[in-house]
């Protein structure tokens, strides 16, 4: 993580956890007629397992694997408004070690298992509605709780540009934004949905929420290196002090992400005066 | 004998002449939105050329198409086939630049499609990375590398032409490649080509946001083109999807729907068209009056005569009507009847009544029909102060430098126009404020049309809020890194809020 800090661009994490509690929350609401022990797979025409004795992690890889699908997505189709890697970076890293992106999707899958009905459908305000809530989010946080720096929307399907405007300025009340991102959206428009759902939506976040996973990261790593335990086995083929020095990194950046959150608007802003007119 | 004589016009700055003659423009899409909005354009022009028949037609043809086997001019005869088999397709005089190939293909595409004209493959310039909506990296990084191939494209297409009569750059300025890449291009060409008018149709983002870093690239861009261009014409995305919502009656519209509004504004503009001499007021001129024209008037033979020495209209005389001062260069555009296609045969328009509510949409700086403040007036003359009190509402009026005036269809050569050439709109020490331009020919199937060019207020409150978002992030520092690592820094910055801020000031004088 902290090597990623120096030097990505950009780095979206994927909770286990929390993809673990979207999977969980799809297969309850699903149907009962569901056959015991078979697994939920992502994509259409992924990895299909009858019987019982399902892989468990294709569910929750499958969701991951769409997050990838509908972010390129944009590079990949047509659309009224495209929008490639390229843009994502430019546009939501204002500051260049703040580069942890908060993603969430809705739909989170596409395709229902074998002999099962489909996921309910939505209407496209409510997808727009679940991407900001806390169920959808690929990380164990509550994005309204803590500040936007930005906030990217990538569409895929029948969607047009005065729907997603319509949607930001609805939703846009219930966020926190930094007060120099009064329009801090960036809507990206794909022709292509995927594939078993008419539209969907992509919403990468920088939240300054990323910085609880920070720092329960530091405390578990603090809690094994107070004690020195299993510490021999990294010393072998690293120097000590990079771990250390890894940690702060971390440690800082957690920090940065909490100032942002709490920082007030500054009272005046600079600005030119022109002196003289014609 | 007036009418007859060639008018030269003038470069304020720098005193160049350009024989007033049509010519042929050339098209530079830039971007996305620039593609976009080009194709638009041209499907309307050529649907236009296909609805008008004999020497409307064929000048059509001739500014905006190339057709490789036109017939030889025969007396009467149009130059063009009627329809238009393979080989002679009308090829739109464009050139395509974007900085990755989806929508540059899907453009060339949609032109084959429709059967009536093409874009030239040959024309195209793409790469595959993209900009990143980074206004530095279209600017700097790119500008340098496509400068010559891009110059040279352009070269080709301006060689194309019997006689070239300027630049029309379509872009966006939020982006990365139409606003930053956009700009380098107008600056190249005007190094390389400094007598051609260059005029830029430019898309104004949504103010909700499209894009994060809108209020940076649209300050930069803004900044840059106000220095090369001849004209800027400024296309709101909020005014243009208001037009889809109210008078087209669209609940949901697209960029596409968008794109053809702000087409059908522009053509309104482009297409052949005479100007006309009109008195002091802008109305009709009197038999044996100079320059002094009476009130509205009748049609009489000194009017007959104007309009038998016909000059016509080309891409010269469109920006040196409206942009008589160096500092004043932001246009927008109006139009006006915009109803829904079945409308069109149950409603009847005079063009009296078209010719007042375009002057209430110029008063009241909307580019909408519908909610008009008909109150406002303006103060007459130059006098702002009457009975001593401050005149309050009256001045809430949207003031204007200039404005060219076109009317398409029937007896659009008789028409007063006082309402729109009214002085009491135009600062007293502008000679001509208001440039009359007719054609009998229809636009898009209407009886009568009006646009309006306007050289006015109305982009200034965007420009004033675009101006103090940009403050707020440039004063917390944020994406400061992406703009220095492609050679944007402070400086670059400041510079360029200073001269948005001197043009705002401009106007705001007014």
């Amino acid at each position: 993580c902290a090597a990623l800090a120096e030097h990505a661009d950009c780095v979206m994490p994927v909770e286990n956890q929390a993809l673990m509690d979207i999977v969980t929350s799809i297969y309850e609401k699903s149907d009962v007629n569901t056959r015991r022990g078979s697994a939920l797979t992502g994509v259409d025409g992924g990895v299909e397992v009858s019987g019982h004795g399902g892989r468990p992690w294709d569910a929750m890889n499958g969701i991951a694997a769409n997050l990838l699908l509908n972010l390129t997505a944009g590079a990949r189709f047509d659309g009224a408004l495209n929008v490639d890697i390229n843009e994502v970076t430019t546009n939501l890293v204002p500051f260049p070690k703040m580069h942890f992106l908060l993603s969430s999707m809705s739909p989170a899958t596409v395709s229902a298992d074998k002999g099962k009905a489909a996921p309910a459908p939505r209407t496209m305000d409510q997808i727009f509605t679940e991407v900001f809530g806390r169920d959808r989010q690929l990380a164990s946080v509550d994005p309204r709780r803590s500040t936007y720096l930005a906030c990217a929307l990538m569409m895929r399907g029948a969607v047009t540009v005065s729907d997603a405007s319509r949607n930001v300025d609805r939703l846009r009340k219930g966020l926190r934004m930094a007060h120099w991102v009064s329009d801090g959206f960036k809507v990206g428009l794909c022709d292509r949905a995927p594939t078993g759902t008419p539209y969907s939506a992509l919403c990468l976040a920088n939240n300054c929420a990323m910085r609880k996973p920070l720092d329960a990261m530091t405390s578990r790593f603090q809690k094994l290196r107070r004690r020195n335990l299993y510490v021999h086995h990294y010393g072998e083929f690293m120097e000590i002090d990079d771990m250390d020095a890894a940690a702060s990194t971390i440690a800082e950046l957690a920090e940065e992400y909490a100032r942002v959150d709490a920082a007030p608007p500054p009272e005046t802003v600079p600005s030119i005066r022109p002196i003289g007119v014609l | 004998r007036r009418g007859t004589s060639p008018r030269t016009g003038q470069r304020p700055s720098q005193g160049r002449c350009f024989p007033s003659m049509p010519g042929s423009v050339v098209t530079v899409q830039l971007g996305q939105c620039g593609n976009q909005v080009g194709t638009e354009l041209f499907s309307t022009l050529a649907r236009e050329a296909v609805a008008c028949s004999g020497s409307t037609r064929d000048e059509i043809l001739d500014a905006f198409f190339r057709t490789p086997n036109a017939r030889r001019d025969r007396a009467g005869s149009s130059k063009f086939p009627d329809d238009f088999p393979e080989a002679s397709t009308p090829t739109a005089r464009a050139v395509l630049i974007d900085m990755e190939p989806k929508v540059v293909q899907s453009s060339v595409r949609i032109a084959k499609k429709s059967g009536r004209w093409r874009f030239d493959t040959t024309r195209t310039l793409a790469f595959q990375a993209g900009s990143g909506n980074n206004w530095a990296r279209g600017y700097n990084t790119y500008g340098g590398q496509v400068r010559e191939t891009a110059c040279e494209l352009i070269r080709k297409e301006v060689e194309q032409c019997d006689f070239f009569g300027g630049f029309l750059l379509l872009q966006s300025m939020a982006g990365g490649t139409g606003a930053g890449l956009g700009a380098y291009v107008a600056q190249a060409l005007r190094d390389e080509h400094p007598h051609a008018p260059l005029l830029n149709h430019c898309v104004w983002p949504y103010e909700s946001g499209e894009v994060i870093v809108q209020s940076y690239n649209t300050l930069l861009t803004a900044s840059a083109l106000l220095d090369c261009s001849d004209g800027v014409i400024v296309a709101q995305n909020d005014s243009l999807h208001k037009t889809c919502v109210k008078q087209l009656r669209l609940p949901r519209p697209t960029f596409t729907d968008m794109n053809s509004v702000a087409a059908k504004q522009l053509a309104g503009v482009l297409l052949p068209s005479a100007n006309r001499e009109v008195g002091e007021n802008g109305g009709l001129i009197r038999m044996g009056d100079d320059k002094n024209g009476g009130g509205p008037g009748m049609m009489d033979t000194k009017t007959k005569n104007a309009r038998n020495g016909r000059k016509t209209h080309g891409l010269h005389d469109v920006v040196t009507d409206v942009c008589c001062f160096p500092a004043a260069r932001l246009l927008s555009l109006r139009q006006l009847p915009v109803l829904p296609q079945k409308s069109v045969e149950f409603e009847t328009f005079t063009w009296p009544g078209l010719l007042k509510r375009t002057r209430q949409m110029l008063l009241s700086g909307t580019t909408l029909e519908e909610g008009l403040d008909w109150g406002l007036e303006p103060t007459g003359g130059s006098t702002e102060k009457r009975d001593g009190k401050t005149p309050g509402r009256r001045n809430a009026y949207t003031k204007c430098f200039a404005s060219s005036l076109f009317l398409r269809g029937g007896n659009s050569d008789l028409v007063d126009a006082s309402a729109v050439g009214d002085p009491c709109l135009y600062p007293p020490w502008v000679p001509k404020p208001c440039s009359v331009n007719w054609s009998n020919s229809k636009f898009d199937g209407k009886e009568m049309s009006v646009t309006l060019l306007s050289n006015c207020q109305t982009p200034c409150p965007p420009i004033g809020r675009m101006l103090s978002r940009a403050y707020q992030m440039k004063s917390a520092g944020a994406y400061k890194h992406q703009y220095a690592e492609h050679g944007v820094g402070d400086d670059e910055f400041a510079e360029a809020f200073a001269r948005v801020e001197d043009v705002l000031a401009t106007y705001r004088a007014l």
